[in-house]
């Protein structure tokens, strides 16, 4: 029956459409920002089916039989009308100015890099894709169609998905919103729930792998990630969106626009809720998202924007990467989640996340003279939340079915409240601990741009960021119990009595200041472009820590840490003709270690070993563009020395364990390919295939061990050189199609393919030097689809958008720890099976 | 060209429904354990012996098996009929009567003294309820010697209390369970048997003519449903007697003989091998985090053990993960057990069986277990 639909499938795309002819049109679409030629761009004749979209060059031709109005539009731009008259022929260039105020301000502090001009390998996912194939995915899953990438939905939660790059992790990828790093300032990391509703307000989302464009300095070790925000429409209008989908899922939202008045006032706002049971047992979900842009031209020089959003959420998690013989025996499947259960009658997860951090930023753009322009941007974003779980005596271990049910059924927390009750004045044995990560974080960038020549800019610019991170744990939930006792986690309460709300185990405050300066030339024409970069910055860490130390210590507070970092990178792009074009870039940083690297063990005593992490890589790269076909193959060689990795896993006794190992050397080398091919005006074809060669370089010896409760518990020794570096497919392939079956009715498919993805290792199971390799996860592929029709809904533009993911319902595993290097000993989650989301947007 | 890329989207979604993770389901279900395990207690009831093998009887034709050996024969296929679902490693421990011989050696004769209603806290010097008598006989002050067990028989002469004090001889038989109590035949009994010795010379004889004697001389006033416990001697030769006893019912015109062995209780544990249910005197041990620390600290300087053992009594459980350096061998957790059982069970006989689970990791939580038996000082892993 599958084989079936397959081929059925593959006979649909096969059909082509014909048409007649009797006058012909042509033209170029440029960017008018830019002047570079804009591909895909809808030519249509209005009131009519006829219609195409443009080459790789911006080109198009058209066949009418009749005079009417040409009508061009792009997802971004605003549409432009010409009336056709008489036998015209060739329109000429037609530049298009995008449809949003204030964005060309932005992309000059986003550093966007641009196709054969920017030297370095890069993938723009565009706003079109993602609000045409978004659905449920998370954010990072979109970016599974280009090389290099690996995004899972890890537990499956909702903004729970991870990213990785050229096999690096996100503590290592930069991420930036409009310009601004959100990379955690002590430990590096995204948590893209932070971000999960931010897919509704995003314009374009571009990789560049490896070096990156990003003139400040970034931990852009796979790459950078570069999400620009929508700014504000230039039309007046508004939309409104529904979506429903698979186990509860519901989304809606709208858009506001005031339009752009006579005095250069405009403002967008928009907002949406998102909530539903989750696909994994009690991974109920429920999100909001909020997006305001307000821009103001204060004169023909100086320009004013200010973006405020955030998207508060709350959702079930599953921490646990169960062993594949567990899913098997469990009834549930692959949503089998042991967290899972019911309390007072209804579904309860100890297992959760909120959180909610508003970031607000204040671009301004001074266009000081014609060949000088100053763009600065000042943002301040607020992190509150944390994660919550059960925390005391282990009552939902998995064997442990005197909680539960029934084996592997779900808990019982009734049992566990009851039993907190029975204890009375000797307090709770189990509750529910939240772990606060709340931040405050203030910045500041500013770049200035000057053209020495017609050929030659000069960039300089300074990055201030001072950033605050309070760190504690407080008692959420006391289950029932008078009290919880915390007898060693306050040295200035060492018998504390915690009642809900109360401060337990840990309570610190991590402190970092940043200054940075950089510096480039760039060289650019038609030809050549080339840019040299430098990048100084200065981390300081300070660490203060109210329940490790008495009030008296001095050690309370440590002094500033500081740690100068540098990078220096340049590259080159020489386009050899209209068609083919070679890039390369080589590059060297240093970048301070992660504040849990600088103080060990939660102390604040400066670990004098801390060094700076170092990074040398170098890429080569080919481009090819005709009218029907474009692509690029890249190869990559990436050297870390000195790295820091900190890893979290559970503990033999069902605890976490948390481990800082530090000086290991990767080597991450790979090729990469990418392509379009435009079949026919209706039919366009997109791939890529992506193998690395990524390993660990060298064993590291006396990792010490910690527990929850940031105590030394073990120390160890790990081995793993030459180990295949886990988590991430080393080799990757996609294939998709997007068809217009009939005029505004789009078909879309797309099938991924994920192979050499190994098992991540757990530091405490290399503990032997004859641990062999690390389990091979089965290689798997998954095909997507989609549709999306647009109509005229009582005067109103309307869309109906479908995702079917992984249509066929393939079983696979997508992220895997080591055990012993066997498939019954890793822990396993295994990607989602069918989902499906279905929605209609109308605008006006 | 376009037929190269039509032909690799094909390609793609015929290879795409494939089942990547099928093979390793296959040999991950091969290994998943489907018995089911239970360790219960069952108290067989009258049906269990006598009804239709069709209903999970056993078709015996009295409610108790005719002795111990016949227990041990039956029970296996009696369980089962009664949990064929389960599998190895299950155990029951089946309570059951039985029918026993009276051993003469194990009867004590005893006469209470005045002494021993003072130790008993009596009032006066003599018995005037069962309840007292039952645990004058289970407690400290008990004549009869050693631990009591099924079986075990008492010709008891006191004072009884009601109305007037008069004094009794009677012979108690502990069941397992409880006390049944045997009227004994005095002299004068015998010879309104016309005996001319206060016995019998056979048993014969006995159940020839207590009925009549019963009816006749005893209780006149039988009514239908009454039951009478009565022991008495019987001579063996050589001027020695034995007691018997023997249980009768009046039917309105005639006493009946119901009994005239014992019918005792007794428990025996059952435990599944894999294949069948055999006798087992297995006991389920689950270590505890004590016994872990104990582990812990018995282990720490022992070379070879120093991680291992920090890390079981750090974590209350074995770590199974082969090349870890805190790894536990099977080896090395029998020598734990050993320690574990010796310490917390001293006195546990030649032969005795553990069944011992305990907690390990190995990436995840789990739990596994060990057979072992007591052979000489040290225990050894039941084959």
């Amino acid at each position: 029956m599958k084989k079936s639909y397959n081929w059925l499938l593959a006979a649909i795309l096969l059909l082509v459409t014909t048409s007649t002819a009797l006058a012909q049109i042509t033209g170029t679409v440029v960017d008018a920002s830019t002047q570079t030629p804009v591909p895909g761009v809808n030519v249509g004749v209005k009131a009519t089916t006829i219609g195409t979209v443009t080459d790789f060059d911006g080109n198009f031709s058209l066949t009418i039989d009749e005079p009417g109005t040409l009508v061009i539009s792009y997802v971004g731009f605003q549409t432009q009308e010409i009336e056709l008259e008489g036998t015209t022929v060739d329109l000429g260039t037609i530049a298009l100015e995008v449809s949003q105020v204030g964005l060309a301000e932005v992309q000059i502090i986003a550093s966007v890099a641009v196709n054969r001009k920017t030297p370095v390998a890069v993938s723009t996912i565009s706003a079109a894709d993602i609000e045409a194939k978004l659905g449920n995915q998370e954010f990072p899953e979109l970016l599974n169609t280009t090389p290099g990438v690996y995004a899972t939905k890890a537990g499956g939660g909702y903004g729970d998905a991870e990213l990785r790059l050229r096999g690096f992790n996100s503590e290592n990828i930069a991420v930036m919103i409009n310009g601004v790093p959100v990379n955690d300032m002590e430990g590096g990391r995204v948590y893209w729930s932070n971000w999960a509703g931010l897919s509704d307000v995003t314009r374009t989302m571009q990789v560049q792998r490896g070096l990156g464009a990003s003139r400040v300095a970034v931990p852009s070790i796979g790459g950078t990630v570069n999400i620009l925000t929508k700014t504000t429409d230039v039309e007046k209008g508004g939309s409104v969106f529904m979506n429903t989908g698979n186990d509860g899922y519901q989304k809606y939202g709208f858009t506001l626009s005031t339009g752009l008045d006579d005095s250069g006032f405009a403002a967008t706002i928009s907002a949406s809720k998102t909530s539903g049971d989750g696909f994994v047992d009690g991974n109920w979900f429920e999100g909001y998202s909020y997006f305001v842009n307000i821009s103001k031209e204060i004169n023909k020089n100086h320009r004013l924007s200010l973006t405020a959003f955030g998207a508060p959420q709350e959702h079930g998690q599953r921490f646990e990467a169960e062993k594949i013989a567990v899913y098997r025996q469990s009834d549930r499947g692959i949503r089998f989640n042991r967290d899972f259960g019911y309390r007072n009658g209804e579904v309860y997860n100890a297992s959760t996340n909120a959180y909610h951090k508003p970031q607000v930023s204040l671009n301004h753009f001074w266009n000081i003279s014609e060949d000088m322009d100053l763009s600065t941007v000042v943002y301040g974003s607020l992190g509150t939340g944390g994660g919550r779980y059960l925390y005391g005596e282990d009552k939902t271990g998995i064997d442990n079915t005197e909680y539960r049910f029934g084996p592997l059924q779900p808990l019982n927390y009734d049992k566990i409240v009851q039993e907190n009750i029975d204890r009375g004045a000797l307090g709770a044995e189990s509750i529910i601990i939240e772990s606060r990560n709340d931040h405050t974080w203030f910045g500041a960038l500013s770049t200035l741009s000057m053209d020495i020549t017609e050929d030659i800019e000069l960039i300089a610019g300074v990055d201030w960021r001072s950033y605050e991170g309070r760190h504690y744990q407080k008692v959420a939930d006391l289950l029932g119990g008078s009290y919880w006792l915390d007898d060693d986690g306050n040295a200035n309460n060492p018998n504390n009595v915690a009642q809900k709300g109360d401060k337990i185990n840990y309570n610190n405050d991590g402190l970092v200041n940043w200054l940075g300066g950089f510096a480039q030339a760039e060289y650019s024409n038609d030809i050549l472009s080339a840019f040299v970069n430098v990048a100084l910055s200065n981390t300081g860490y300070k660490r203060i820590d109210y329940f490790r130390y008495l009030d008296t210590d001095p050690m309370r507070e440590s002094d500033w840490v500081n740690f100068l970092g540098y990078s220096a990178k340049g590259g080159a792009n020489y386009n050899i003709n209209d068609q083919h074009n070679v890039f390369a870039n080589v590059g060297y940083f240093e970048k301070a270690p992660f504040m849990n690297a600088v103080f060990l063990n939660n102390e604040n005593i400066i670990n004098e070993n801390a060094e700076n992490q170092k990074v040398v890589s170098a890429e080569l790269g080919y481009g090819f563009r005709s009218q029907a076909l474009s692509g690029t193959v890249n190869v990559y060689w990436t050297n870390w020395k000195d790295r820091t990795l900190t890893r979290s896993f559970p503990n033999p006794d069902g605890t976490r364990g948390f481990a800082n190992i530090l000086g290991i050397n990767a080597l991450h080398q790979g090729i990469e390919l990418d392509f379009k091919y435009r079949a026919s005006d209706a039919l366009e074809i997109t791939g890529m295939a992506s193998v690395g060669d990524w390993r660990w370089q060298d064993d590291v010896t006396g990792v010490e061990i910690i527990n929850e409760e940031g105590e030394v518990e073990d120390i160890i020794d790990i081995y793993i050189e030459d180990l295949k570096v886990g988590n991430a497919a080393q080799t990757s392939m996609a294939l998709g199609a997007n068809y217009e079956v009939l005029p505004d009715l789009r078909l879309r498919g797309n099938w991924n393919y994920f192979s050499d993805l190994y098992a991540d290792f757990n530091p405490n199971d290399r503990t032997s030097p004859d641990s062999g390799q690390a389990w091979e996860v089965p290689a798997y592929g998954v095909v997507d689809t989609g549709l999306t029709y647009s109509f005229d809904f009582g005067g109103f533009d309307a869309t109906l958008n479908g995702n079917v993911n992984n249509l066929f319902d393939t079983l696979y595993i997508a992220d895997a720890r080591d055990l012993d290097g066997t498939a019954s000993g890793a822990g396993v989650w295994y990607g989602y099976g069918r989902t499906y989301t279905f929605g209609l947007k109308l605008n006006f | 060209m376009k037929k190269l890329i039509y032909l690799l989207i094909a390609f793609g979604f015929v290879l795409t429904s494939c089942e990547p993770v099928e093979d390793i389901h296959g040999d991950i279900d091969a290994t998943i354990n489907n018995d089911v395990v239970a360790n219960v207690d069952y108290t067989m009831v009258e049906e269990d012996y006598i009804g239709d093998e069709r209903d999970g009887g056993l078709e015996l034709e009295t409610p108790f098996f005719a002795s111990y050996e016949e227990a041990e024969q039956l029970i296996p296929s009696f369980l089962e009929m009664l949990y064929p679902a389960w599998g190895n490693t299950s155990t029951v421990n089946v309570t059951f009567d039985y029918s026993q011989p009276l051993n003469n050696e194990d009867i004590t004769e005893y006469e209470v003294t005045d002494q021993d209603y003072e130790d008993l806290g009596l009032n006066f010097g003599n018995f005037d309820n069962t309840e007292d008598l039952f645990n004058y006989l289970e407690g400290e002050f008990s004549p009869i010697p050693g631990t009591l067990d099924a079986g075990d028989m008492i010709v008891l002469t006191y004072d009884w209390y009601s109305g007037g004090v008069s004094t009794k001889t009677v012979l108690f038989l502990y069941t397992g369970t409880s006390w049944e109590m045997y009227q004994v035949l005095e002299a004068d009994d015998y010879f309104g048997m016309e005996q001319s010795f206060p016995n019998f010379n056979a048993v014969a004889d006995a159940l020839q003519r207590l009925p009549i004697y019963l009816k006749n001389e005893m209780f006149p006033y039988a009514e239908a449903g009454d039951e009478q416990n009565i022991a008495y001697e019987v001579h063996i030769g050589g001027g020695n007697t034995e007691y018997h006893i023997a249980g009768f019912y009046f039917d309105g015109t005639e006493w009946m003989l119901t009994s005239n062995d014992a019918i005792v209780t007794a428990t025996i544990q059952f435990g599944h091998n894999g294949e069948t249910w055999e006798p087992d005197n297995t006991i389920v041990h689950t270590l505890t985090s004590a016994d872990f620390a104990l582990i812990g600290d018995t282990f720490a300087e022992v070379e070879g053990f120093e991680d291992p053992a920090w890390s079981a009594g750090n974590y209350s459980n074995f770590d199974r993960r082969e090349g870890n350096q805190n790894y536990w061998s099977n080896d090395m957790i029998l020598q734990a057990i050993n320690v574990v059982l010796n310490h917390n069970f001293p006195n546990a006989e030649e032969g005795q069986k553990y069944l011992v689970s305990y907690a390990i990791y190995d990436g995840a939580a789990g739990v596994e277990q060990m057979h072992v038996i007591k052979e000489g000082d040290a225990y050894v892993l039941v084959n």
